[in-house]
């Protein structure tokens, strides 16, 4: 059974540190919560300049263009946009799928979302992190700022190998938690028997920001990379346990490809239509490469 | 269309079988091999609409049925041997390796060996057998055995010094019905084939080569050698004579050993010549029993015809005692020969006396009867160790000597019948009219009295038989001295009256002293190759192998065609 990273594996500084130059900015950041990176819609004690306003009793008198003044007679205030933090909620897949491979999903898995961490912590967002297979599990909150990474990333080496997936009860369980809105990132290869329309359905409700991140490899698409899928096979799926005889034939993969095109297709539509984030990662190749196509323009707006 | 290594029921059985076999594989094979997938999401999508193969379930795969259906039969028919039926011309193989004296030189016998096992390859165990064929015939591989026990059964033969016995062989492949109609008897040494044997043989079977030899066996050796009365009239003596071939008989000399010991070069004279041959003699040579060994330098044919040897005779003057009462003619016919002396009754072997005569009683005797009161003009008394005296005796009278005398003279002068008879006895004994001695009959005056009387008298000491000469392979020759119509029966003819010849040069067993047999074979020595042979082809050489092969290629393209298929998916 391929093993999960460890927590050395995970915490490589030359991979954090080529993270610095990127950015995970929010279109929208909730109101309330910590003075910190992220662009938000309130204003007021900020330093980049916003706007002005017609100057109302109360206002800071520090405020005030007296130029304005000067020239039109009328007070108005300077307003500041006020930068907040974003509440950044992991949502990591310890399903028996993510360990099944060689190698694991898990590993790029868990590299991704340590890497979406670092890069979310250093511009002073929080992290939670929560894994769940059958069931959900919160676990750690990371303080803001990097100091929290090594914690992160070492609860992240000590995650193990669960049962089946169901991502359909987990995106419901958060649902019912009173989070701050915040960005959910969804790492899971979204293997749930309940099927992806389920998937998309429950997580269409989420108050929360999307991004979701589809681990796949090779085989996925094209079975035939495995030697071993020829001729007559029981296919055993690895989390329910079910058999499925099967023989391949030409006319049977064509049928498998479209189903997995179909799959595919529905992820993308859905993250269209909801304005998430997808990223397809693929365990095969090198992840920091496929972080760095993801941020691409050196931010990723989600 | 036959085939080379099954019978034909055998290749349709297997055919049979395979399709059978192969078709419950084609069944069986439909074992899933389990694999694990994160998923089986997409693949319950996938085969919704194409169900798989279940155990004894519909059969769906003709084409794969039928490709390596055609794939294992044509690769059985390769394994079966197919031969076109115009080129089967044989259903058996005896492979005769010759051990006799043709192939005595080692190269030659190490050649015949190794093609025979060569070929012993290319023919199914049960359609050959290989004999042996020195002195006798010995069936070395049975049909059906492993050509694996041929060297455990080779390792304590060698070649005999005999002619060979490939004739008997012949002779016996020639019963009708012992052997399948075509029948190939190949033949691995120099033993050769005389067209009279190749032309008596039933028409199918065919004799081969199985060695070609480069060049016919030249030597010298000795193809004579044999005794003979002395010429000097000594009767303890007697000549011998030898004939010698050679590549160049003038120059060719032969050593003559007497018990070992070598005779002077002086002694061993040689004879004119006229027919290419040395041919020498040793005169006067001592009958006493001694075995003589002549012996040529010869390195290129066969050491075997290099040697022979042969035992002397062992003669002795017969000790004869005369009743005084007997007719002087019969002293006179002692005295004159030199093998009989005139003796008392104590030392003599035989007596002549006349009848009622108690002369030497106990020892066989020549007895004078009246005529009156014997029917027959002779009578001879045998014992009972003279089993067969009676049979031989009827056979012929005359080596009594007999028939030397004017028996028709006799009668009539006597105006009686002369007949002979024989009859049991305590010893033995020859009973003769005593009239018969008389000068008014014409016997005594006869050339034949005194062989009559000296055989009879050697009949009556039972003097040891010898023969001129023993050749391994031959019959024994017509014994020199004695009586050899009487008494044990000699050599030469046995119980069955079939004639005795020595298989193989050396001591005869069963003799004492035990006659020696010599080589002396003029096709060994001459190395005659006898009529030329047709070389053999091993069955597996020819068109055979050619199908074989040509069926085994169309089955390697057959699989190249389907793994092309089964890669693009269109076969399961």
């Amino acid at each position: 059974m391929p093993a999960a990273p460890t927590f050395g594996e995970l915490f490589d500084p030359e991979f954090l540190a080529a993270l610095r130059p990127f950015a995970l900015r929010a279109r929208r950041v909730p109101m309330a919560g910590r003075p910190a990176d992220q662009t938000s819609r309130q204003r007021g004690g900020g330093v980049e300049f916003a706007d002005y306003k017609a100057y109302t009793p109360g206002d800071d008198l520090r405020t005030l263009d007296w130029n304005i003044y000067r020239r039109l007679g009328r007070l108005f205030v300077r307003v500041f946009e006020e930068r907040r933090d974003l509440p950044v909620y992991l949502l990591v897949d310890r399903s028996r799928s993510m360990y099944l491979e060689t190698p694991p999903r898990i590993e790029a898995g868990l590299k991704t979302a340590l890497a979406l961490a670092a890069i979310a912590l250093a511009q002073h967002d929080s992290v939670r992190l929560l894994h769940f297979s059958d069931d959900l599990r919160l676990d750690v909150t990371s303080a803001a700022g990097t100091r929290g990474l090594p914690g992160l990333a070492r609860r992240m080496a000590s995650l193990t190998e669960q049962a089946g997936t169901d991502l359909v009860g987990a995106a419901r369980e958060l649902a019912g938690r009173r989070l701050r809105h915040g960005l959910l990132v969804v790492v899971s290869d979204f293997f749930d028997p309940a099927g992806v329309d389920a998937v998309t359905a429950e997580l269409a409700l989420s108050r929360h920001r999307l991004l979701l991140v589809c681990l796949t490899n090779e085989a996925d698409a094209q079975p035939t990379a495995r030697p071993d899928l020829r001729g007559d096979v029981r296919l055993r799926d690895c989390e329910t346990g079910t058999a499925l005889d099967v023989t391949i034939t030409p006319a049977v993969l064509a049928r498998y490809r479209a189903a997995y095109a179909a799959f595919n297709t529905r992820l993308t539509d859905f993250a269209a239509e909801r304005g998430a984030g997808l990223a397809r990662v693929n365990t095969g190749e090198d992840v920091l490469e496929q972080i760095t196509r993801l941020f691409a323009g050196g931010a990723l707006v989600v | 269309m036959t085939f080379a290594n099954l019978p034909l029921f055998g290749v349709l059985g297997g055919l049979a079988a395979l399709a059978a076999l192969l078709f419950v594989l084609q069944r069986l094979r439909t074992r899933h091999i389990e694999v694990t997938v994160p998923t089986t999401l997409f693949w319950l999508a996938a085969a919704r609409d194409a169900p798989v193969r279940v155990f004894w379930g519909r059969f769906r795969h003709w084409l794969a049925y039928l490709l390596i259906l055609l794939i294992c039969a044509l690769l059985w028919l390769a394994l079966a041997g197919p031969e076109a039926a115009s080129r089967r011309a044989v259903d058996f193989h005896v492979l005769f390796l010759d051990g006799s004296a043709h192939t005595a030189k080692p190269a030659d016998a190490e050649r015949a060996l190794s093609a025979l096992k060569a070929d012993l390859q290319s023919l199914p165990t049960d359609r050959r057998e290989v004999i042996w064929g020195g002195a006798f015939n010995l069936k070395l591989l049975r049909a059906g055995e492993d050509a694996l026990l041929l060297d455990q059964r080779l390792e304590s033969l060698t070649p005999d010094a005999a002619p060979s016995a490939l004739k008997d062989q012949l002779r016996l492949l020639s019963i009708p019905g012992a052997w399948p109609e075509r029948l190939e008897l190949v033949i691995y040494g120099r033993a050769p084939v005389d067209a009279e044997t190749l032309a008596g043989l039933p028409g199918g079977i065919r004799v081969t080569r199985g060695v070609d030899y480069p060049a016919p066996q030249t030597g010298a050796g000795i193809v004579a050698f044999g005794i003979a009365p002395a010429l000097s009239g000594d009767p303890l003596r007697v000549d011998a004579l030898m004939t010698v071939r050679a590549p160049s008989p003038a120059a060719t000399d032969v050593i003559v050993r007497l018990d070992d010991a070598p005779l002077a070069a002086a002694r061993v004279k040689r004879l004119e010549s006229e027919d290419g041959r040395a041919h020498f003699a040793v005169r006067d040579l001592p009958a006493a029993g001694g075995v003589l060994a002549a012996s040529v330098v010869d390195a290129q044919g066969s050491a075997l015809d290099n040697v022979a040897r042969l035992r002397l005779p062992t003669r002795r003057v017969l000790p004869v005692a005369l009743a005084p009462d007997v007719p002087v003619l019969i002293a006179d016919v002692i005295a004159a020969d030199a093998g009989m002396a005139s003796s008392d009754p104590a030392a003599a072997a035989v007596v002549v006396r006349r009848a009622g005569s108690d002369f030497g009683a106990e020892l066989p005797a020549l007895e004078l009867v009246p005529a009156a009161t014997q029917t027959d003009a002779f009578v001879i008394g045998y014992s009972d160790q003279d089993a067969h005296a009676e049979r031989v005796l009827r056979a012929g009278a005359e080596a009594l000597g007999l028939d030397q005398i004017d028996a028709v003279g006799l009668a009539s002068t006597l105006q009686r019948q002369v007949s002979v008879a024989v009859e049991p006895a305590v010893r033995r004994r020859v009973a003769v009219w005593e009239e018969l001695f008389s000068a008014e009959y014409n016997l005594t005056d006869s050339r034949g009295f005194p062989v009559f009387v000296a055989r009879a008298l050697r009949y009556l000491a039972a003097d040891p038989v010898w023969h001129s000469y023993v050749a391994a392979g031959k019959p024994l020759p017509t014994a020199v001295g004695g009586a050899p119509w009487l008494g044990r029966p000699e050599p030469a003819v046995d119980l069955l009256g079939a004639q005795f010849a020595p298989a193989r040069a050396g001591e005869l067993s069963g003799q004492a002293p035990a006659l020696i047999a010599a080589l002396l074979s003029e096709d060994v020595t001459s190395g005659r190759p006898g009529v030329e042979l047709p070389a053999y082809t091993a069955p597996g050489g020819g068109a055979a192998q050619d199908i074989a092969a040509w069926l085994a290629l169309l089955a390697l393209a057959l699989l190249v065609g389907e793994w092309v298929l089964h890669q693009r998916g269109l076969i399961p």
